[in-house]
């Protein structure tokens, strides 16, 4: 299994980092074009300025997020110091980083598919970034009727 | 360590539990007060009638990736608005991204082993990432004599002490407690406002009663039974927004409102308005159920994984014996019942307490009744071994006979008591698999344990051998989560103290010593182990086909148990019926089921926590048996990869495991050895041509035999596998069928496939 | 495994109609607990092994033979072949669906130690009343908070006439009560002064009215029976209560049921138990190599249940 992985086109390694960092750089792109992007890591409350970088296991893929006063670069390799690193398990789970819907990173975390290093809210903020940059999967949804209204406590 | 909000925004410096005081006063002052027409109650725990609580400085992050897609998610999905959305993700969640318990634990310990273990999620599971909450006030005292008495207990002491920090701690209290005064007088002028715009007669006369009563309480003594649940409402809401409401519990209703049932009546002259008051009661508790019920907890869908189908379990206690040791089963007590059974709801989670000998024979049949009509409610507890294990363990014998079930089953003493009584759910699975692989965990893939020896190697030549690396790898995993609780205990005084949940117990008020500090009269932690039945039977696999029988080796039975079994199906079917399993009651595999009991009491009991209280353990699993078992390989027991471990306490549904030995295995454990209560799930199918009272009859006589034998507690889920098939299947017709996992009760329809799947399987017993 | 020594000690065959010989030990398949089908509240089971009658339905066939018998349940064998290597005789064969060649098999029950899925079987091993009053005595609390008790089944308890008395009046002592199901073929004076001061319950079968239809599918005659039966009523106190096995096409004729019917009108009783046909006893039969004289597949349909219920109308026939 893991060999017939390895020999494949889309897990390959140097692919999948190429892929990623392209897909990164228009999130990157993104936040430059997008107003109502953008306001989600600067607005009148709260810039985040902050290091994250994603990882496999094996370290065969490695890139890093820099978010500062609204902008994000991407870079290749490990950064000196990162406020969050996820790492994945291993290429396979990789691959499916660009259908990943917001859930399913937590849920990663459930199965070991996924493990990180930092602070966990950056993960689920980042998770949420994702959410907005590349749209939930629908199949998802069904109708209910049981539904609460959601509002902050404090 | 810094919070990062140190200071106010003047720039003062401002200690943690003033400004959790000023928050609480700043949110009960400015919140709408809401009364509805047809409810009893004034007040809500929300801003809307029906709301979720989000608690950033505890869990609430976790819904971060979720808020697009949160309302249209399978399971417990929330209606949000724009507004709400973008105040969270721009505002809320960012401020408080360092400023959580479980970041702010991580960076004061610089990024631990013990928290990177916890959040593999597979190994334990800490609470305190969610609440501390899970106690019982002391009602009785606020209900008897109101918060004025508190507020001005405080300034006295405020005055007459010294110490920056003991005045600081009376001033919280005082403000926060005056934030619900605050609340209530705003409810108060929203009842005037509603009169006048009312019409006379009908409606304005309803909200003339609200005026009235809460001109008095909660600030005042309560003097009807319905200002008394008044003021008991309001003060749940003040506690709710004060804290994450996670098994904060609302203690032993029955004894505490009796006394307020009976002056009322006294009132009463003609046999007419007695039976009307009567139902007017019964009609308020029900109301009183209902309002319970108007907020959910927050859930992520991670949460909904591991704790599918949990409220917020708040539990009501019922009957039992009063501090003197007679017999609480009162009239108010009925009256729960009659509540409990027409309206079967999943919260208040309801327990009633049965003291063989004191309490009546006619008392333990309507509990098994209530149970029957609900399907699933209330369970029941076995107050003499309850008590026993309480004493056993330095509970004072008049403080251990006022116990209240608190979230699930766990006894708290109310008002003396903070016993975080869910501070972690402990996977003992994963320390059996740890020392079958030498300290590595299968599906984390990594050292996580000790080693203590590898099966290929010949490490042990004996069963003893074996027990011991199980013992070793138990304790090491022990001690991980008692110092990642400690660590969040730490974070919980300094990011949640408690002033308001603090006044309303004995100790913090004379120690100026906030509850999250150590400051109750009580101060262990409960933990919850899970699935004992899967190591018993495990272990006795072992040590009956490797050691005693030699019918296989070690090697080939580690080798199966890595490959699923998968090519030694004849090992698989040997294990399955030839060996005795837990809850056969043969001496062997109960010698073995309580040696596992004393083993992993000692480990935790021995160590003390950061509020210099014990750790007492306990038998039951809400849903994390399922959450636990589905990231888990396969067992020596013949379990395979992935499935669910067994519920709480209850053996597992095979051969040899009849209804009456499983009922004689749990009885026989010792009660002093469990004292975090268990959870003896008993699914009982009746017999379609037996009567109501048969059958009731019949699960009676389970359930008083039980009893006799020593059992601590039980709850049946009756009700039959084909109307659990057809519920996965048309799930609309059974929206309020209920059914308890372990210790909770949940709507089975709302629950994770998996879990459904576990309940339609679990040992069905004919009735 | 002690087979070898109770190989040893198996009882002799009761001949039909007679009473085996008494002992301190029975010969018995199992004990059931928490039956709630056989008298009132939770009862545990005691299926005594050995019965004068052949009944050609009969729905518990390993209790015909008063001998250990080798039982095999097809749906649980796993085909390892193991029992084929521990079988000195050569009695079993993977590819005979009955796995067993009866003739040669000696029932020296090596093969089921090493069996590792429990399709075969040992039916019947020895008791002492010292074993199986404790085994029951595990569960008194339950009797006590249910009414329930003891229930002797089988097979024929009173083959083992001795034996139950001791046993059933160590239960009066211990406050368990006892009920007894019997095919009603015993000595009387025997039954009288050795088992009924201890018992509470008496589950009497009536088959059949007519002698010759009770030889043709019992193997015996029912003159004894039905006279232990008549004497019952005058002796005792506690209830009797006659219960009528319908098996299709043999005991539930109209005529057959008509005349039990008037029987016990005639000696005036009001409540009979009727035990529905249960098809299953069929494949245990067949697992333990039994011949098969009587063969339905089917439970009873509407129309045979609104026949029987016709007759016994004037009956309280309880759950049927």
């Amino acid at each position: 299994m893991k060999n017939d992985a390895k020999n494949s086109f889309f897990t390959n390694p140097l692919v999948l980092q190429n892929i990623m960092y392209v897909l990164l750089r228009v999130m990157s792109l993104k936040f430059t074009f997008s107003k109502k992007f953008r306001e989600m890591i600067k607005n009148d409350y709260n810039t985040f300025n902050k290091t994250i970088a994603i990882q496999t296991r094996d370290k065969a893929v490695k890139l890093y997020m820099v978010f500062h006063d609204g902008k994000m670069k991407v870079r290749h390799g490990i950064p000196e110091k990162a406020d969050l690193t996820i790492i994945y398990k291993s290429p396979e789970i990789i691959k499916e980083f660009a259908t990943l819907s917001p859930e399913d990173m937590l849920n990663y975390l459930l199965t070991n598919k996924l493990t990180f290093r930092g602070n966990l809210s950056y993960l689920s903020r980042f998770a949420y970034l994702l959410n907005n940059f590349i749209p939930p999967k629908t199949d998802k949804k069904t109708e209910t009727n049981t539904s609460a209204k959601a509002v902050p406590g404090k | 360590m810094k919070t990062g909000f140190e200071h106010d925004r003047e720039g003062t410096r401002r200690p943690p539990i003033l400004r959790q005081a000023q928050a609480l006063n700043y949110i009960l002052t400015n919140k709408k007060p809401l009364i509805r027409t047809n409810s009893m109650l004034a007040g809500t725990t929300t801003s809307r009638d029906v709301g979720v609580m989000i608690y950033p400085e505890g869990h609430g992050i976790t819904l971060w990736p979720e808020l697009k897609t949160i309302a249209t998610r399978k399971i417990q999905p929330y209606d949000i608005d724009e507004h709400t959305r973008e105040l969270l993700d721009k505002k809320v969640f960012p401020f408080w991204s360092d400023r959580n318990v479980r970041e702010y634990a991580r960076a004061a310990n610089n990024s631990p082993r013990y928290q990177e273990l916890d959040e593999k999620f597979v190994l334990y599971f800490m609470w305190k990432t969610v609440a501390l909450s899970h106690t019982v006030p002391d009602f009785p005292r606020i209900l008897k004599h109101g918060l004025l008495p508190v507020i001005e207990d405080a300034e006295r002491r405020k005055n007459t002490v010294d110490d920056e920090r003991q005045k600081t701690f009376y001033s919280a209290t005082e403000i926060a407690l005056r934030g619900i005064l605050h609340y209530a007088d705003h409810l108060r002028e929203e009842a005037l406002r509603l009169m006048a715009k009312a019409q006379k007669n009908g409606p304005a006369e309803h909200y003339k009663r609200f005026a009235d009563m809460l001109e008095r309480v909660p600030a005042s003594g309560a003097r009807t039974l319905y200002e008394a649940v008044q003021s008991l409402w309001i003060l749940w809401i003040a506690l709710h927004n004060e804290s994450t409401n996670a098994g904060l519990s609302l203690g032993h209703l029955d004894l505490w409102l009796q006394p307020y049932f009976e002056s009322d009546m006294q009132g009463l002259k003609t046999d007419r308005e007695r039976e009307d008051y009567v139902k007017q009661t019964i009609e308020l508790i029900g109301n009183f159920f209902f309002k319970c019920q108007d907020h959910v907890p927050l859930v992520a869908d991670i949460g909904n994984k591991l704790f599918g189908g949990s409220s917020s379990d708040q539990a009501i206690t019922l009957g039992g014996v009063d501090k003197n040791g007679s017999s609480a089963v009162n009239d108010m007590t009925y009256i729960f019942l009659k509540v409990t059974e027409m309206l079967t709801i999943r919260d208040p989670n309801m327990n009633a307490r049965y003291y063989p000998g004191i309490n009546s024979d006619d008392y333990l049949r309507r509990l098994v009744e209530v149970n029957m009509v609900t399907s699933a409610t209330p369970s029941i507890h076995n107050d003499k071994a309850m008590i026993q294990s309480l004493k056993s363990i330095q509970f004072k014998e008049e403080d251990a006979r006022q116990w209240c079930a608190t979230g699930c089953v766990e006894p708290t003493i109310p008002g003396k008591h903070f016993g975080h009584t869910n501070s972690m759910m402990f996977n003992m699975v994963a320390a059996l698999e740890m020392s079958l692989n030498n300290g590595v965990h299968p599906l984390a893939e990594e050292q996580i344990g000790i080693k203590t020896g590898s099966i290929e190697e010949d490490a042990f030549p004996t069963f003893e051998d074996f027990f011991h690396a199980f013992e070793r790898q138990l304790r090491f995993l022990a001690y991980q989560t008692i110092d990642c609780n400690n660590s969040f205990g730490f974070a919980h005084q300094v990011i949640r103290p408690t002033p308001t949940l603090s006044s309303m117990f004995e100790g913090p008020m004379e120690k100026a010593k906030d509850l999250t500090e150590g400051g109750a009269v009580y101060n262990t932690s409960g933990v919850a182990c899970i699935g004992l039945t899967d190591i018993v039977d495990s272990l006795m696999t072992i040590k009956k086909l490797v050691y005693d029988e030699k019918k296989t080796d070690f090697k080939t039975l580690h080798k199966a148990v890595d490959n699923n079994f998968e090519d030694y199906i004849k090992l698989h079917t040997l294990i399955q019926n030839k060996v005795a399993k837990f809850g056969s009651d043969t001496p062997e595999v109960n010698r073995l089921a309580q040696r596992v009991v004393d083993t992993v009491f000692d480990i935790f009991y021995n160590r003390t926590n950061y509020r210099g209280g014990h750790y007492l353990v306990g038998f039951w699993s809400m849903s994390n048996h399922v959450a636990f078992g589905t990231l888990s390989g396969a067992l020596p027991s013949g379990r395979l990869r992935y499935k669910p471990f067994t519920p709480g306490l209850t053996p597992e549904n095979v051969k040899g495991v009849d209804l009456l030995s499983s009922i004689r295995t749990i009885a026989g454990l010792k009660p002093e050895k469990m004292p975090n209560n268990i959870a003896f799930n008993v699914k009982v199918a009746p017999d379609s041509r037996d009567t109501h009272e048969e059958t009731v009859d019949q699960i009676t006589a389970y359930a008083k035999s039980y009893f006799e034998l020593g059992g601590m507690q039980m709850q049946f889920n009756i009700v039959t596998t084909e109307t659990l098939k057809d519920a996965m299947e048309n799930p609309d017709n059974y929206r309020n069928l209920l059914v308890r996992v372990s210790g909770y009760n949940a709507y089975f329809v709302e629950l994770d496939k998996d879990l459904q799947l576990e309940i339609v399987n679990r040992q069905q017993m004919r009735v | 495994m002690t087979t070898t020594k109770i190989r040893q000690k198996l009882p002799k065959e009761p001949q039909q109609g007679t009473h085996a010989m008494p002992g301190a030990q029975a010969m018995i398949v199992d004990l059931k607990r928490n039956s709630l089908d056989d008298g009132p509240g939770i009862r545990t089971l005691v299926f005594f092994k050995g019965c004068p009658l052949r009944c050609v339905w009969c729905h518990n066939p390993e209790t015909k033979h008063a001998y250990p018998e080798l039982a095999f349940d097809a749906k649980l064998c796993i085909s390892c072949g193991d029992c084929v290597q521990a079988c000195k005789p050569g009695a079993i064969d993977l590819d005979d669906p009955k796995r067993i060649n009866r003739q040669t098999c000696t029932r020296c029950m090596e093969c089921i130690d090493v069996c590792p899925s429990g399709a075969l079987k040992r039916a019947g091993r020895l008791y002492t009343t010292d074993e199986v009053f404790a085994e029951i005595m595990k569960d008194e609390p339950f009797y006590r908070y249910s009414s329930g008790g003891v229930t002797f089944s089988g097979g024929e308890p009173t083959v083992y006439m001795h034996f139950l008395s001791e046993l059933s009046a160590r239960l009066k002592a211990a406050g368990v009560p006892a009920a007894i199901e019997t095919c009603g073929l015993y000595n009387h004076g025997l039954f009288e002064k050795l088992l009924l001061p201890y018992l509470d319950m008496i589950l009497f079968d009536i088959k059949f009215i007519d002698p010759f239809m009770h030889k043709k599918y019992t193997g015996s005659t029912n003159t004894v029976i039905l006279r232990n039966f008549v004497k019952l009523q005058e002796k005792t106190d506690i209830p009797v209560i006659p219960r009528v096995p319908l098996i299709p096409g043999i005991t539930t004729t109209e005529e057959n049921l008509v005349s039990i019917a008037n029987f016990l009108d005639r000696n005036g009783i009001k409540k009979v138990e009727l035990l529905s046909y249960n098809p299953l006893w069929t494949e245990k039969s067949a697992g333990l190599g039994h011949e098969l004289d009587y063969d339905r597949k089917k439970f009873m349909d509407k129309g045979e249940i609104v026949m029987i219920k016709q007759i016994f109308k004037d009956f309280d026939t309880g759950k049927f």
